[in-house]
């Protein structure tokens, strides 16, 4: 992370649901994006009712959760990505899967962070909704509990939210769900940005919903360390295969 | 019991909690929107003039109060209990749906908002959300699982012609969850100028308590008729539960009095040893789904679970918080009944009362049909009849296979009758 930032230009986290189109696929997919521009690895554990995703990454869980994909086979190829790939891997999910998880949140933090993996990110678990000490929990297995915020957050709450803060920062571009391009360009996104470095220091800022272009992740050099592309991703995925999502990753990227 | 009481009616705290459940697991996109909504119910709400407003609606758009009739035929048939009836099917769009429609709308009109969205099952919070956006000229977008607009044809017709656009979800199991994510989804992009207007009692904190308020004057309504038509307190509630707005809006005022035994029915499905129900006391566990923890039908991974009833209105997978709070306290018990349950008791209550009820609120007559027979004959029951049956229509025609109907709209679709009619 701190090599991204040196080097002044946005880096790529990649997106991929688990288990779409299948977990071998999955697999293969995570070392190709890798190998194709992606900095850091973003791997989603399919969810029945994913409330943050827009239609693309929707269908991809429910054919993901079709096609046979659980929990801890997602985890079990996170594990499988972090040995095989030199770059960090997040798992993203909603709090429902922990919460669930057999022996709880804290068993679930265990086997994460022995497989090697970086960080959490639950959009749906704000740390005032915290009964089941997740961002304690989470740190002191080794991961980063990662915050997930949006633009029309307001200063109060960025600087309760503070405290909490760990590894990096994702930001959503825009409000509104996953996919639909966003405008990362006009001012008032800058002067976002502006507060989130004010609110959470030197910690890296990730990127994401409706990333879908080059430009996009070039007009994101100097205001964040992440860009994460997804949606556009898992289309072409779902349309021609991992190589042509490959591909597309690295067209975004710039490689 | 006055100790007691204020344990169960006082809830929620600020936080929107019922005990362990409800709360606000949101993503941070919509804590603001969460936040405006709860600072503008709390203004409303302590603004004598909102509360008048409403009242005047309830009585003279919609026709309250609801009468609480005597079943005496009923009651003499099953040989126990004296069975009242609230008959929320005779306000306005024919369901209680309707209580917290206007409730909702005031407050969306005085936030300035314009559009209006909403999630829908049964087609009866949505017809009466289509019917209050046409009252107060708002727009209005109502999203109803695929498999629910076709079992629920009549009131996708009605909710078109009333403006509204009817959005048929495709995702997941294309019925009312699929629903209740797909309207948030949208808030989430459009909160800025329109309301979601949620259709049950559960969802994120602040949904789960206004629908109960708004909700309560059902029962607040039965208290004062059933003391002038008894001059005491029933001795038993029965309301059926789909995520729990009718149920509460019974229950609620008399949670705090000792001696009133309270049934929440549950969609038994095709049984509740099957797969195929939503008795999410029976079979479910504890989640978080949908912005709050309550119980859920759920396979032990988390992954929320198709349900099944023969009413669209109970075909939901989780219940709402209060109610999940008042199970554990054991305030208020749960019993299911089953699709052939609800079937009878709607074929009996008509018979014997010349009653159609909704094929919702027939779970909870047929709970009455039950529990009747072994109570004293001076025992008093209320049963909410949260809404009336012509909306099912289709399905009992289907449920019953009456051939008759079914040549009729074939004939009616293929235009036999067009000159007669037009």
């Amino acid at each position: 992370m701190a090599a991204i930032a040196r080097t002044g230009r946005a880096g790529i986290m990649a997106h991929l649901v688990a288990g779409f189109r299948s977990l071998e696929e999955s697999e293969a997919l995570a070392r190709g994006l890798a190998g194709n521009g992606a900095d850091v690895l973003e791997i989603q554990i399919p969810f029945s009712d994913p409330t943050a995703d827009g239609p693309v990454i929707t269908a991809a869980c429910t054919a993901a959760l079709a096609a046979g994909a659980t929990p801890r086979a997602a985890l079990a190829l996170a594990g499988r990505v972090t040995r095989a790939a030199d770059v960090p891997v997040f798992l993203m999910s909603y709090y429902n899967i922990l919460f669930r998880w057999e022996g709880g949140p804290r068993a679930f933090f265990a086997e994460a962070a022995a497989l090697g993996v970086a960080g959490l990110i639950v959009p749906d678990l704000p740390p005032d909704e915290d009964a089941e000490h997740y961002f304690d929990g989470c740190r002191a297995a080794g991961l980063h509990p990662v915050l997930v915020v949006s633009p029309n957050i307001t200063d109060n709450r960025l600087a309760a939210l503070a405290p909490y803060a760990s590894g990096l920062v994702y930001t959503t571009a825009r409000v509104g769900t996953t996919g639909a391009e966003s405008r990362v360009l006009d001012p008032a996104f800058s002067a976002y940005m502006g507060r989130l470095r004010k609110a959470f220091g030197a910690l890296p800022i990730a990127v994401g919903f409706g990333i879908r272009s080059r430009a996009q992740v070039e007009a994101l050099a100097g205001l964040a360390e992440l860009a994460v592309v997804g949606t556009q991703l898992l289309s072409a995925l779902a349309e021609k295969g991992p190589d042509a999502a490959c591909a597309e990753l690295a067209r975004v990227a710039g490689r | 019991m006055t100790n007691g009481t204020s344990r169960f009616s006082s809830l929620p705290d600020e936080r929107g909690r019922f005990g362990p459940y409800g709360g606000r697991y949101v993503p941070e996109m919509l804590r603001p929107p969460l936040e405006d909504l709860t600072a503008a119910y709390a203004e409303a709400k302590n603004d004598p003039a909102f509360t008048r407003e409403f009242e005047r609606l309830l009585a003279t758009f919609s026709g309250r109060p609801t009468p609480l009739y005597h079943a005496e035929r009923l009651s003499a048939m099953l040989g126990g209990a004296r069975i009242y009836l609230k008959q929320e099917g005779l306000g306005q769009t024919g369901a209680h749906k309707i209580n917290h429609c206007l409730g909702q709308a005031l407050l969306a009109a005085r936030m300035g908002k314009r559009r209006l969205i909403a999630e829908t099952g049964a087609g009866q919070h949505g017809l009466a959300v289509a019917t209050v956006a046409a009252r107060f000229g708002l727009e209005c977008t109502v999203y109803m699982g695929e498999v629910d607009v076709r079992r629920q044809a009549t009131n996708v017709f009605w909710m078109r012609r009333l403006g509204a656009t009817v959005v048929p979800v495709a995702e997941g199991t294309r019925t009312l969850k699929d629903a209740v994510n797909a309207a948030m989804k949208d808030w989430m992009w459009n909160a800025a100028d329109s309301y979601f207007l949620c259709g049950s009692a559960l969802g994120p904190h602040p949904y789960p308590l206004i629908v109960r308020d708004f909700q309560s004057v059902v029962g607040r309504e039965t208290r004062a008729q059933i003391l002038e038509a008894e001059g005491r307190l029933p001795d038993l509630l029965i309301a059926c539960v789909g995520g729990g707005s009718n149920a509460l809006g019974l229950f609620h005022p008399f949670l705090d009095d000792g001696g009133i035994a309270m049934i929440g029915v549950e969609a038994g499905g095709r049984g509740t040893d099957t797969e195929a129900h939503a008795a999410r006391f029976a079979g479910g566990h504890v989640g978080v789904i949908e912005g709050y923890k309550s119980y859920f039908l759920q396979t032990p991974e988390g992954q929320v679970r198709p349900t099944h009833s023969v009413s669209a209105g109970l075909d939901y997978a989780g219940i709402g918080p209060e109610l999940a709070y008042l199970h554990d306290a054991g305030r208020v018990a749960f019993a299911s009944a089953t699709d052939a349950e609800a079937i009878d008791a709607f074929t009996t209550l008509m018979r014997a009362e010349g009653i159609i009820p909704a094929l919702e609120s027939s779970h909870a007559v047929a709970h009455a049909l039950k529990a009747a027979p072994n109570l004293p004959r001076d025992s008093l029951i209320v049963v909410n009849l949260s809404g009336r049956g012509d909306k099912d229509i289709f399905i009992v025609a289907e449920y019953l296979n009456d051939r008759d109907w079914k040549t009729f709209l074939k004939d009616m679709a293929e235009g036999k009758y067009r000159n007669e009619i037009l």
